[in-house]
């Protein structure tokens, strides 16, 4: 850390707490995808930060605060850029199908892999995982294309968001054990979509010719 | 105790098992970081200086632990084969003319990974995550056998065209081992989990079979595909 540039910034904080929070929020998206939810301490996110220990106190109680805001942050983050600031009009014949949304996820989770892995996981083992704003709406959004006209009968939305989801957060751990450079992994992402599409409209089978296997799907 | 260092001495693969099963048990409930080769070799019951014998090194005991678990999954969930992940010869091919017998072979496929997957979580999705790190994946036995399953649906005419196997493969995988997270607060019982285990193998038969949206009446959806990816 450069310590001119610390207490430059350390002046600026005084001035404004809520960029002093953003600072240690980021620090500690940084170490969460570094060191996962064990490997997070206050100590080390204000270190990283450049602020000190009591201040980051202040701000966030216990290391469990912490992570729990930083997972708050990402939710956030991830309803601003996908849903915008209203509820999304996903019922299918809006302007803006669920798929344009995805390339937001998309793009987000491939930028940061192990951030995105840890957020996920933390919010599907919740004891309510609707308690987070993001994934309610994510689900309500699933929902809400399954019971449109345009919706092949009997989707499971539960099912099928934490599916998306899944395949949408760990495919960047795949890719950056392939390619390096953000041009890569923005073709990977593409490449993403471009399956998760034709997935939703075709499945994999050409099943429609057996309608008689319809029976396995409903008993 | 002394019979079973009876045994041991007798029988340093049975050993080896032990080892790995305590291995599979530590790394559950730590992950990677938490094990070294002497908690493992006290959970076991064997004393360090075997445990090293077998694995030299926390890494090899990491590896052979997930490589252990790959053999178990390839043969929870795929029938006949085997051991190092090479499909039968005498599979029926997964063509147009035996589509009933393909989708009914994919129910049952679905419903056992769906169930291993549910009652080995968080190995499960450590061994997942592995697979997905690695540079070749396919030195995995239970991947190969996955993907490879996967390709020879998408080269039959039993399938659409166009599929793109390896983004199926992850989409697929990750699905069910993650799935597991979300149940686990909602599904306390054993028959409980089953049930979410065929909740989940059922949605994601439907979706092979009919995909999401009734692709023809999307005008929308058609005029937004048609702009932004001219293939599909």
């Amino acid at each position: 850390m450069n310590e001119k540039k610390a207490s430059v910034s350390a002046k600026r904080r005084r001035r404004n707490p809520d960029a002093t929070r953003e600072e240690i929020l980021a620090a500690a998206r940084t170490v969460l995808a570094s060191d996962g939810p064990d490997g997070l301490s206050l100590s080390k996110v204000a270190h990283l930060a450049g602020v000190n220990r009591g201040t980051a106190y202040q701000h966030f109680e216990t290391r469990e605060d912490l992570i729990q805001a930083t997972i708050a942050w990402v939710s956030e983050y991830l309803s601003q850029s996908v849903f915008g600031s209203s509820e999304a009009d996903l019922s299918g014949d809006s302007e803006r199908p669920i798929y344009d949304y995805m390339t937001g996820i998309g793009d987000f989770a491939v930028e940061n892999p192990q951030l995105g892995r840890i957020w996920l996981y933390e919010i599907l083992s919740r004891e309510d995982p609707n308690k987070d704003e993001f994934f309610r709406q994510f689900v309500q959004s699933t929902k809400a294309m399954a019971e449109s006209e345009f919706a092949e009968d009997g989707v499971d939305a539960e099912a099928l968001s934490v599916m998306i989801l899944a395949g949408y957060f760990l495919w960047p751990v795949w890719v950056h054990a392939r390619v390096t450079s953000k041009k890569e992994r923005k073709a990977m992402s593409l490449r993403m979509r471009r399956e998760f599409l034709r997935l939703s409209l075709y499945g994999s089978l050409r099943a429609e010719a057996f309608p008689e296997l319809q029976a396995l799907l409903d008993s | 105790m002394p019979k079973k260092s009876n045994r041991r001495k007798r029988d340093p693969e049975s050993t080896r098992m032990v080892i790995l099963e305590a291995a599979t048990t530590i790394l559950a409930k730590d992950g990677a970081e938490g094990l070294s080769v002497s908690s493992v070799a006290k959970l076991a019951g064997v004393n360090r200086g075997t445990a090293y014998q077998h694995f030299e090194e926390k890494e090899d005991l990491v590896r052979a632990t997930l490589d252990w678990v790959s053999h178990q999954l390839l043969d929870a969930v795929f029938e006949g084969g085997d051991l190092d992940g090479e499909a039968p010869e005498d599979l029926p091919t997964p063509d147009w003319e035996h589509l009933p017998d393909v989708i009914n072979g994919m129910a049952e496929f679905n419903l056992r990974l769906a169930e291993y997957a549910i009652d080995n979580p968080d190995i499960g999705r450590i061994w997942l995550y592995d697979v997905l790190s690695r540079k070749d994946p396919s030195e995995d036995v239970f991947y190969k056998r996955f993907a490879q399953a996967l390709q020879n649906l998408a080269d039959s005419d039993a399938s659409h065209s166009d599929m793109d196997v390896e983004v199926l493969a992850v989409l697929m995988l990750t699905g069910y081992f993650l799935w597991p997270v979300w149940v686990r607060s909602r599904a306390r019982t054993k028959k409980a989990r089953r049930k979410m285990a065929e909740r989940y193998a059922g949605e994601i038969l439907r979706l092979s079979m009919h995909g999401v949206l009734v692709a023809d009446g999307h005008m929308i959806l058609s005029a937004y595909l048609k702009k932004n990816f001219n293939t599909l």
